[in-house]
């Protein structure tokens, strides 16, 4: 009986930290797969490519700039401050979710090597 | 020359430790005979390192790892410090540390019996030759380069820091003292000596304390530089230093039972195994480039395989030393649960492996199905607090019950606890009040928490038999904290601003005014200085400068937070990127008790080194 106690206590824990594990992984893909896959609206994503040259232009607080990864792009928008390594041509990895073909970006990363230095200039 | 000087005393460190691993004791030869070579060994060490800090002060960019992490621009300071700021030097500092760790060990007990002592030493400079090899093959700090630079490559702007001076060292102190707490371990129980639950228990705390103040220095440090007012990102080299501090938590816990209760004897070795596995775990997720962070420097393989071997080897043997040398484990068998002082300490144990194996496979969960799938993805922060959050309230609760328990041995004073929960609920919105935040009902309830521990303890103060300064300071360290982690998640507030130089800006009740800006030219970085002040009505609140500073040789930009602190928290300005005509995104953020949360872990670190003097009842 105790046993049995201790048991379903255990598969209840264990289930509730795998659910939430499940919940919280973003997939980190490139823009191509994503055009690949048929977008979910709520799935967080990363995504690792490089800003567009020229793509960048803001209004009031919002940044928006456009993903390459040379196959495929699509248009993100943010609001908040920019990493200082956040350049065109450069390496970016954006986290957030699509909203009507467009990508609403939470976090924006600048890719960079040990050094400091942005990284993806040779792509 | 200097090269030469501390390469070889590198090798000969090496050679020195082999000797003391193979020490045997024979008629002639005595247990005092090594002590010149234990002495000796740490000096070679210490020598070395301290070539390798001249070579930083002098410029000598003939070496590969000076070029690589120094420049003549360098302030003195960081020049001192760039010698951690990579790869190959931090190992030479983690090296030192734990030849230091053997060294204060060897001579502090010389009381012990000899067996103790051979197999203490024996550990040691078997760890010592482990990772003095690994220093010589893969990662040698005095390699010269065939055409040296003019210049060197600098030191990665994130780390011209003051918190490069502090928080790196420290944390390895820490991290290097549970190799010294498993020594301990491992040779008192081979060997039967009777101190060493007393030698672990120092060593345990000194380990855990540095930790402690370790992690809050980085934390610290993130919040200024890298987290935009964030404290703790669960980024995986935190992760990585949180995993050992959760075991040594558990760990000083279950030791202040062991010495009465022995069969807690395995379950502490148990403990220090874990303890330092993980802390060589976590020096392989930050040194083998499997993570991309501010902490990892250098990718190479062959030093993630040489980690990653010794973890799994260090951890297969002293399991099976310990299934081996102790009889079979009567505590999980015989437990019963009945809310003795005992039970609630294993209780506290478990929910503290359970915390670490949270954080261990939301941290190793990416790099698995990397492996196995290759395909990369994260594990969001949610996750972490999802799972986390109930069992710190768990322990908590556990943490009131065991002192409650420590006075009144009994439970039938439900009475009184409910006058106590009143009490807690009643100082919680009297705290809000004080400070004139807006009453919410989350805030009053989950305030009520930290303020229900300070009542009991507050009545611990006045029992005389169970009564222990270090745990009083450590738990009112974890009341500070925690009130901070409370009112700063519920009550920050944040705002994205653009704004011009001259213009002011409405914010609440306050008005944040830009009053002009000043250029910086620095040896390392150049850029300008705002000037903000804050002011509500006509009153002036604070005065604010956050910088945007261009580093001179990689010309990254990177912004420099201007904080300003209240007594009750502090106002964070960020300059972000310049918009258009002359306004700048600002973003301005107000972080209410904060500092609570690192003051709260230093009075914990306080607690650990005051239980390192053998306390009695008041």
């Amino acid at each position: 009986m105790l046993i049995a106690f201790q048991l379903v206590i255990f598969v209840v824990a264990l289930y509730m930290i795998l659910d939430a594990l499940n919940q919280n992984i973003n997939l980190y893909v490139t823009p191509s797969e994503i055009k690949l896959n048929s977008v979910n609206a709520n799935k967080v994503f990363k995504v690792g490519g490089l800003v567009k040259l020229g793509s960048v232009w803001n209004k009031k607080l919002t940044t928006f700039f456009t993903i390459t990864d040379d196959k495929s792009e699509f248009n993100v928008q943010y609001q908040g401050v920019l990493p200082g390594l956040f350049r065109e041509g450069k390496g970016v990895i954006i986290e957030g979710y699509f909203l009507e073909e467009r990508f609403i970006a939470t976090n924006v990363l600048a890719k960079h090597d040990e050094n400091y230095r942005p990284l993806g200039s040779n792509v | 020359m200097i090269v030469l000087i501390g390469f070889l005393t590198l090798f000969f460190q090496i050679l020195m430790n082999i000797r003391v691993s193979l020490l045997t004791l024979k008629k002639k030869v005595t247990i005092s005979n090594f002590n010149y070579l234990v002495l000796i060994q740490f000096l070679l060490l210490f020598i070395s390192y301290l070539s390798l800090s001249y070579l930083f002060l002098t410029d000598q960019f003939q070496v590969a790892y000076v070029a690589l992490h120094s420049n003549t621009y360098l302030p003195l300071v960081y020049k001192l410090c760039a010698v951690w700021g990579g790869h190959e030097g931090s190992f030479l500092l983690w090296m030192t540390l734990l030849s230091l760790w053997f060294c204060v060990l060897w001579f502090k007990t010389k009381d012990c019996s000899d067996l103790f002592r051979v197999v203490l030493a024996r550990i040691f400079s078997l760890l010592l030759c482990a990772f003095g090899l690994f220093i010589f093959f893969t990662s040698n700090p005095f390699l010269l380069l065939l055409n040296p630079p003019t210049n060197g490559a600098d030191l990665n702007p994130l780390l011209q820091d003051p918190g490069m001076v502090s928080h790196p060292p420290i944390l390895y102190m820490g991290y290097v003292g549970f190799a010294a707490v498993y020594a301990c371990t491992i040779a008192g129980i081979i060997s039967r000596e009777t101190q060493w639950l007393e030698l672990t228990r120092k060593s345990a705390l000194i380990a855990w304390s540095f930790m402690s103040i370790g992690i809050t220095l980085g934390s610290h440090w993130a919040y200024r530089e890298l987290g935009w007012g964030g404290w703790w990102f669960w980024d995986p080299v935190e992760n990585a230093s949180f995993m050992p501090w959760l075991i040594g938590t558990a760990l000083i816990h279950s030791l202040m039972i062991a010495k009465s209760n022995k069969h807690f004897i395995p379950w502490v070795a148990l403990l220090s195994i874990f303890g330092f596995s993980l802390s060589i775990l976590g020096t392989f997720l930050v040194r083998s480039g499997v993570l991309i962070s501010v902490h990892a420097f250098a990718t190479d393989p062959a030093r993630g395989v040489y980690l990653l071997s010794l973890f799994v080897f260090s951890l297969l043997i002293s399991i099976t030393l310990l299934v081996v040398s102790l009889n079979k484990n009567k505590l999980i068998d015989e437990w019963k649960f009945d809310w003795s002082i005992t039970s609630l300490l294993i209780a506290n144990n478990l929910l503290f492996i359970v915390a670490m194996f949270v954080v261990l496979l939301g941290t190793l969960f990416p790099m698995i199905y990397m492996v196995l799938v290759s395909k990369n993805l994260s594990v969001g922060p949610p996750y972490f607090n999802q799972v986390l959050l109930p069992i710190f309230i768990l322990l908590m609760m556990l943490m009131g019950l065991s002192i409650q328990f420590t006075r009144h041995r009994s439970r039938e004073v439900i009475f009184r606890d409910l006058v106590q929960l009143i009490l807690a609920v009643f100082m919680s919105t009297s705290f809000l009040l004080l400070w004139g935040g807006q009453l919410k009902i989350v805030a009053i309830i989950s305030l009520a928490w930290p303020f229900w521990l300070l009542i009991i303890h507050f009545d611990y103060l006045k029992n005389n038999q169970y009564f222990k300064w270090s745990a009083l300071i450590a738990h009112l360290g974890l009341i500070v904290t925690t009130i901070g982690i409370i009112m700063s998640t519920l009550y920050s507030d944040e705002r994205l601003i653009s704004m011009k130089l001259g213009e002011q800006e409405q914010i609440g009740n306050n008005t944040l005014i830009w009053q002009h800006a000043t250029k910086i030219n620095e040896s390392n970085y150049n850029g300008f200085k705002a000037w903000f002040l804050i002011k509500k009505g006509d009153l002036l609140i604070a005065r604010l400068n956050p910088e945007y500073r261009i580093y001179t040789t990689s010309q990254s930009p990177l912004p420099h937070a201007g904080i300003a602190s209240q007594w009750w928290g502090d106002y964070h300005l960020n300059i972000g990127q310049h918009l258009n005509e002359g306004s700048w995104m600002i973003r301005w953020q107000m972080k209410p008790f904060i500092r609570f949360i690192w003051y709260g872990v230093i009075m914990m670190a306080i607690g650990g080194f005051i239980g390192l003097r053998r306390e009695y009842a008041k």
